[in-house]
């Protein structure tokens, strides 16, 4: 980042008699560079209960992080982009034994970068093998929470280690 | 930004005493002892330069008493609480018959004269000047007006508030949370709220709530468009300014009637925008009206084929003011409205079986455009001052401005009574600088539909939206049978902002239902009631393939362009009229970041082609939702990769969130009409200062002249100039 001083003369608003003497001014931003995300696969397990059954999920989410490192004069602190694929993540009835499947892909969260964060998203999740609308709409779709633990490395935006806890969803009005 | 509603008195009065000096310039800004040109000039409204303000000025700068920039005190809400009052839903304008405008409207602008104000600016007694504002003559005349003659007309003002007596929103009262109609609807952001004087609030007819425009394809529509605001530009309660123009987004219409930043007019003016409501691709694309999915509600239950690709088809779109560097002043005082579009596909009826139809929630009593169960939302966050009178902050011209009062088709956090079945809600996010992300209170899953003016071509099961972008729209299917009568759900945004640059967190649901963010907008904006059982069957579906995209794939690329959005942008032109200053930039194919000038040409796709255009965040953490009018695109990738681009982000689109650090790679075709649109940062803060270029088709189509003149309005009526234009256009 450059800094240039602009040599700017006393401008006097004699409304309120502020002077100015001078001013900074930025030149521009230099050309940031590219922050490839890293993914990180992190494991899941936990039950989300209800009707028709409980469901107990297990696998792997794949969370990928971007680091944001802001180049402006407004310096904002680093951040990471997380992004979300519970694809790998299944379910199982609890009395007809029967898969289920999460959805939710791409689901995304700004969070500025810490050494550690608790991120908590919801999920949509159905009875078979894919997410898929059908003419009886969203009866037989039901929703999860899961909450990952996620530590980084705060140079790099990168996770190194996490684990995930998938819970039923709560929320009292 | 506003205080925190625990900050400590002396903070709230320093924050007092910055908005009374505040009020001081803007008072001589509209006195016109000074300019924001001024300003600007002065080194006082630039990116930096701004901290001899402290405890004077701007209570942006840290202040003595707190280390977090501060910000206005927050906006008194007189003992109202949330959700005390039912959401209006939007109020339809009347559709007549285009024999009933007088004068008809013409081609090319009517330059009848008439005497002019002299309260406007520029004007001695005595002046004459044309009664419509379009610029005169054939470059502006509608194109295709014989081919696409229009049929309805309707006539719209924008003015100072005032009372609604004629309130039709179109459904009856059990389907408005009780509301009833023939009450006149004070312009009040709560019942118990003060009125918004006519400077405050400016708004379509000069009433509330917002305005929705019904159309249907093949029904060409002439909007005729009367600025009403005060002739004295100083009559603006401290923002706004009395010039308008306004764009349809995102029609495929003419540019004559895209309300072009640069082609504004004067209160005592109209403006005929016509609107013909054609499929894209309807000189070269089933040109014989052949195929009944490209098609209208004729009236009576079947289809009236219409030219054109059936993938095109569009569905929700706003219209907005577009003054040139005015845009977020405008807009917050109220200036905008919704556009519903109804096809054969998509024709607002649920119980239509003619295989075309896609029977979205709706309703069945209409052959089309049934609102019942189809709900118009739009968001938006405002401030007002101690006596409750709408409050903007102009000189925030670098990050954003963001308030501290969630409002819902400009109503604070109300309710909504709905039945046990499926809804569409189109959510508008027509804030200036806010960004939402959107959960129910219960998690319950969502299913969207549409992204922007168009249905995707599947949808996709939710239980939270991706961040919704000033300017986006999300359609959103809901299904309350789940719940039983008796039951609330609510909306809650989980998006917490700490200024206008961006969201400064994604927050959990249950945070943002804690109540423990310092952004008043987070949390539940709207509460649903469920009141019923729907009288009728829910017969309405959501087929597994709604619009797949159309394909481009055989049309060869005829160029590829780099557009980077960045602060730290520089002017090379200085015309008064056309040209502004600010942080923010275009750099266009390599080239330096530049402020914006409607005289400036940085991108002429030749008519007919397809180009690729990436769109790059240039070294910031903020985030941009850049907004290309006139064509629909499809986004190629994100980030470099086809990978990074989610489900709801697969159809076309209009508005597209570049995300922090992040690019996207889109592909569109320029066809049908020609003329001159714009891009820019639909943070409309960013937009008008200065992030906003010109782009033009001006090699086919109906305009043929290379480059096109500048406009340059005046009340006596719009001179032309030559335009600039960068190389290698
Ligand atoms: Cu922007």
């Amino acid at each position: 980042m450059k800094i240039r001083r602009l040599p700017v003369g006393a401008v006097a608003l004699s409304l309120f008699a502020v002077v100015l003497s001078g001013l900074l001014w930025w030149a521009g931003t230099p050309a940031r560079a590219a922050f490839a995300p890293t993914v990180a696969l992190i494991p899941v397990s936990g039950t989300v209960t209800g009707q028709p059954e409980s469901v107990k999920f297990s696998g792997q989410a794949q969370v990928s992080s971007e680091l944001v490192l802001d180049t402006s004069k407004f310096n904002l602190p680093p951040a990471v982009i997380l992004t979300f694929d519970l694809s790998g993540v299944s379910g199982t009835g609890s009395s007809s034994g029967a898969k289920y499947v999460a959805g939710g892909n791409g689901t995304n969260v700004y969070r500025r970068l810490v050494s550690a964060d608790t991120v908590e998203i919801t999920f949509p999740f159905t009875r078979g093998t894919t997410m898929s609308v059908s003419s009886a709409g969203l009866a037989s779709v039901r929703s999860g929470v899961v909450t990952f633990a996620l530590s980084f490395d705060t140079n790099t935006g990168a996770i190194t280690k996490g684990t995930a806890t998938v819970a039923t969803p709560y929320f009292p009005n | 930004m506003f205080l925190s509603s625990k900050a400590s008195k002396l903070r709230v009065k320093e924050a007092e005493n910055a908005r009374r000096n505040r009020q001081e310039i803007v008072k001589a800004l509209a006195d016109g002892q000074i300019t924001r040109r001024d300003l600007f000039k002065w080194g006082l409204f630039t990116t930096g330069g701004l901290l001899l303000w402290k405890h004077g000025l701007n209570p942006f700068v840290r202040s003595a008493y707190a280390s977090v920039p501060t910000g206005f005190p927050r906006s008194p809400l007189f003992g109202v609480q949330a959700f005390t009052q039912p959401m209006p839903r939007f109020d339809v304008l009347p559709r007549n018959a285009i024999a009933t405008l007088t004068p008809a409207p013409t081609a090319q602008a009517n330059q009848t004269q008439q005497v002019l104000n002299p309260a406007l600016e520029g004007v001695t007694p005595g002046d004459t000047g044309p009664i419509e504002g379009r610029p005169p003559g054939p470059i502006w005349a509608h194109q295709e007006f014989t081919r696409f003659p229009p049929v309805i007309a309707v006539p719209v003002s924008t003015e100072g508030a005032k009372v609604n007596t004629v309130y039709d929103p179109g459904v009856p009262s059990s389907l408005n949370s009780g509301i009833n109609p023939a009450t006149p609807f004070p312009p009040r952001f709560h019942p118990n709220l003060p009125d918004q004087g006519p400077l405050a609030l400016w708004t379509f007819n000069g009433t509330l709530p917002p305005k929705l425009l019904v159309g249907r394809y093949g029904e060409g529509i002439i909007f005729r468009h009367s600025n009403k605001l005060p002739f004295d530009i100083r009559q603006n309660g401290g923002f706004g300014i009395h010039t308008l123009s306004t764009h349809e987004h995102n029609g495929h219409h003419g540019a004559e009637n895209d309300g072009f930043t640069g082609a504004f007019f004067y209160p005592g003016q109209f403006y005929d925008y016509h609107y013909p409501i054609v499929l894209a691709g309807w000189r070269s694309v089933n040109t014989g009206a052949t195929d009944a999915r490209a098609g209208s509600p004729n009236g009576s239950g079947g289809i009236t084929k219409v030219a054109g690709d059936w993938k095109e088809t569009m569905s929700t779109h706003w219209f907005h003011d577009h003054m040139f560097s005015f845009t977020a002043q405008n807009v917050y005082k109220g200036d905008a409205g919704m556009f519903n579009i109804y096809s054969a596909l998509d024709r607002g009826n649920e119980a239509i079986n003619d295989g075309v139809n896609l029977r979205l929630p709706s309703g069945t009593a209409k052959d089309f455009g049934n609102l019942d169960y189809d709900v118009n939302l739009m968001l938006a966050d405002k401030a007002w001052d101690a006596n409750g009178q709408l409050h903007f902050d102009i000189f925030d011209t670098e990050s954003g401005f963001v308030a501290d009062v969630m409002t819902v088709n400009l109503v604070y956090r109300p309710f909504f009574e709905v039945e046990r079945r499926k809804y569409r809600f189109r959510i508008l996010n027509g804030a200036v600088s806010r960004f939402f992300k959107i959960s129910l209170s219960d998690a319950s899953p969502m299913i969207q539909i549409a992204n922007d003016g168009n249905l995707l071509p599947s949808p996709v099961v939710i239980t939270q939206t991706d961040e919704l972008g000033i300017a986006e729209r999300y359609d959103i299917v809901i299904d309350f049978s789940r719940y039983s009568i008796g039951q609330t759900v609510s909306m809650v945004n989980l998006l917490q902002h700490e200024d206008g640059k961006l969201p400064s967190s994604t927050l959990s649901l249950s945070q943002a239902l804690s109540g423990s963010s310092s952004d008043p907008c987070v949390g539940k904006f709207l509460e649903f009631r469920v009141v019923r059982d729907p009288a009728q069957p829910d017969v309405s579906q959501v087929p597994a393939t709604l619009i797949p995209n159309p394909d481009l794939s055989a049309i060869p690329v005829a160029r590829t362009r780099t557009f980077k959005f960045g602060d730290g942008a520089s002017q090379t032109t200085n015309d008064p009229v056309t040209s502004f200053r600010g942080p923010w930039g275009i750099g266009t194919d390599g080239g330096d970041k530049l402020d914006a000038d409607f005289g400036r040409i940085s991108a002429a796709p030749r008519f007919g082609t397809r180009e690729i255009w990436n769109l790059v965040n240039d070294g910031g953490g903020w985030d941009h939702p850049v907004h290309i009018h006139f064509e629909e695109g499809q986004i190629l990738k994100r980030n470099g990769s086809a990978s990074n681009v989610p489900a709801w982000e697969q159809g076309r689109k209009d508005v597209y969130r570049l995300r922090p650090d992040g690019s996207v790679q889109i592909t569109m075709q320029f066809r049908d009409f020609g003329g001159m649109f714009m891009e820019h940062c639909h943070n409309t803060l960013h937009e008008d200062n200065a992030m906003l270029l010109r782009w033009e088709i001006d090699d086919g189509g109906s305009p043929f002249l290379r480059p096109l003149p500048t406009p340059i309005p005046t009340p006596q009526g719009v001179r032309f100039q030559a335009p600039t234009q960068l190389n290698n256009i």
